[in-house]
């Protein structure tokens, strides 16, 4: 399993080498300056920020088409004749994907933080405060690549499914993904939990709690079980009936 | 346990169309089998079938006294008829893959290999020419320790000396325990090498015998018994 | 080796070793490579090389010691015998041959003499 999981990362980051690099040089940008005096500071920073953001979402982007891509590839026939349960299989590309979204995400605060240095006059460190508002955010977006990837592996599993994958790919997961939403949000209104977001001020990331849907409340419980059971449902898929021939 | 793989009754279509017809074959432990027959006889979806790669409609295929299961994949190597690796290795990349994932994989012997075979550990995969890149494949294969070797075109569209020297690989990667289940159109190239054939045509298996069978039975080369089984359909 | 495909392939690797063995590119007790290795030099596969050595071994031209491999026999009378046959085998092909092509035994028997002329 961890051999599996870092053969998976080695190959995340050799295809995207590109990705890592831009965020380095972003970093390296938004370091740089001592102040935003001056037209090179200021083009500096500029850079770092709208670079950090195209790099953000790259990543984001291509750990989304890292989890349900690869059996698209020629590779995938080695893949999938390797002596490991389609449970790893599956397990592996998730967290895969969950891990590029982490570091995504905190290469995206540590980015603000390093430009909010000119604006509030000192440098914060990431903390576990910090962290914590990253947790709710990884989780929502591997729940939506857990659904894509289901929704993958189910229209390859059966032969009405198979005559076209991609709209069936496309179908099942909006429906999945749009219901689980919409019922995490009809119970957070029933049950008195949905308050509208608001943002604190002083760093953009964390959000004091009120954003429930993406802090460690009843919504990330609800995602959680649904990454868990699309993943069993999932491999089993994969196992039995998946197929991409 | 005398048998290295039972297949039984295999039946498998894609869409409306037939790829495999209530297929039989048995393979002894210590053989070298042919599967041959024209492009889309339904070779490799055999081999597919056998990898779980693909799932079959009906039938069961029975390794070494026991029903597949993802264990099985353990005991069998499998080459497809295409490169599988990920575009960005190396060969020796794809070697330290191989070592970790397979259990069986004996990194000595692909050494042996890559010196036998005169491949390069450096050289990116993406860019090796064809002979190449069936040399790596079958140095990746035969590094591993398997009780079933599934070989698809192991020596198709290559030169004559590649093709030598990966005959030569599996010949010298048998052993009484051990079996290969070679799929390929090239019927002359591997006449010496088999032991037994099957000849499929549109999903159906229409002969199997031993090579030796062929020859002192009924006189034939495995090309001349080829053409007449295949002509007569 | 270039098999003729048509005839079973054990024999055609008996007899290019007995071939060598009276030519003396094996001499009488040489040892034999392993069957693996023979079988990956012949380009055959290890049960037709096996078959080949267990025929070769019943007609007396190899002993196998167990555990320490084959060697070509050291008995005379067995490589005088593998001679003749040999012999025998060569001279009725060659005359087949020759009865094919439309000649009588008296021609044959001109076309032999004239042949160590040269």
């Amino acid at each position: 399993m961890f051999s599996l999981l870092k053969w998976n990362i080695t190959d995340y980051i050799k295809r995207n080498t590109w990705i890592l690099l831009g965020i380095a040089a972003s970093l390296l940008c938004a370091a740089l300056p001592r102040n935003s005096v001056g037209l090179l500071n200021n083009l500096l920073i500029g850079l770092a920020s709208i670079s950090g953001f195209i790099f953000f979402q790259a990543g984001i982007l291509t750990a989304f088409l890292f989890v349900f891509r690869w059996a698209e590839n020629d590779s995938v026939e080695l893949e999938l004749s390797l002596p490991v349960s389609s449970r790893k299989q599956v397990a592996v590309k998730l967290l895969t994907g969950a891990l590029v979204n982490f570091l995504s995400l905190v290469f995206l605060l540590q980015l603000f933080l390093l430009i909010g240095r000119f604006s509030s006059g000192s440098y914060q460190w990431i903390s576990g405060e910090h962290l914590k508002g990253i947790l709710g955010w990884v989780v929502f977006l591997t729940f939506l690549e857990s659904s894509v990837l289901f929704a993958y592996i189910f229209s390859h599993s059966y032969r009405m499914t198979r005559r076209a994958p991609d709209l069936f790919t496309a179908l099942v997961s909006l429906v999945l993904i749009g219901t689980v939403v919409v019922c995490t949000v009809v119970i957070m209104a029933v049950t008195n939990q949905l308050i509208a977001p608001t943002f604190s001020t002083d760093s953009i990331l964390t959000v004091e709690g009120n954003l429930q849907v993406f802090s460690f409340t009843l919504p990330n419980w609800v995602f959680l079980s649904f990454i868990l059971l699309e993943w069993l449902v999932g491999s089993r898929l994969l196992q039995n009936r998946f197929q991409t021939s | 346990m005398n048998t290295n793989l039972n297949i039984f009754g295999l039946t498998k279509s894609f869409g409306s169309q037939l790829a495999l017809d209530d297929v039989h074959m048995e393979i002894q432990p210590g053989r070298i089998a042919g599967l041959m027959g024209p492009n889309g006889a339904g070779k490799t979806t055999i081999l597919k079938t056998i990898m779980q790669i693909v799932k079959p409609d009906a039938g069961n295929i029975i390794l070494n006294g026991i029903p597949l299961n993802h264990n099985s994949r353990q005991e069998i190597a499998y080459l497809p008829d295409h490169n599988h690796l990920f575009k960005w290795m190396r060969v020796r990349d794809a070697i330290a893959y191989y070592r970790d994932m397979f259990v069986d994989f004996d990194s000595e012997k692909s050494k042996e290999l890559c010196d036998f075979l005169k491949i390069d550990p450096q050289a990116h995969v993406r860019t090796l020419p064809s002979g190449m890149l069936e040399r790596t494949l079958i140095m990746l294969t035969f590094s591993r320790k398997a009780k079933l070797y599934l070989l698809d075109e192991p020596i198709g569209g290559i030169d004559p000396l590649a093709r030598q020297k990966i005959l030569q690989t599996i010949l010298s990667g048998m052993n009484e325990d051990n079996s290969v289940l070679l799929a390929t159109h090239l019927v002359n190239e591997v006449e010496t090498i088999l032991d037994d054939v099957f000849f499929l045509d549109k999903g159906c298996l229409l002969a199997s015998d031993s090579a030796e069978n062929i020859r002192e039975q009924r006189g034939k080369s495995i090309m001349e018994y080829y053409l007449e089984v295949f002509e007569n359909v | 080796m270039n098999f003729n495909p048509t005839i079973p392939i054990y024999l055609q690797i008996m007899d290019s070793i007995k071939k060598d063995v009276l030519s003396g590119a094996l001499t009488a007790g040489e040892r034999l490579d392993s069957v693996r290795g023979l079988a990956v030099k012949f380009g055959v596969n290890l049960n037709t090389m096996q078959r080949a050595c267990s025929e070769l071994e019943r007609e007396g031209v190899i002993q196998t010691q167990r555990g320490i491999g084959s060697f070509v026999t050291q008995d005379k009378s067995i490589l005088k015998a593998l001679e003749r046959e040999m012999v025998d085998q060569k001279v009725k092909e060659f005359l087949e041959e020759m009865r094919s092509a439309g000649l009588t035994d008296k021609e044959i028997l001109t076309a032999i003499e004239k042949g160590f002329k040269k």
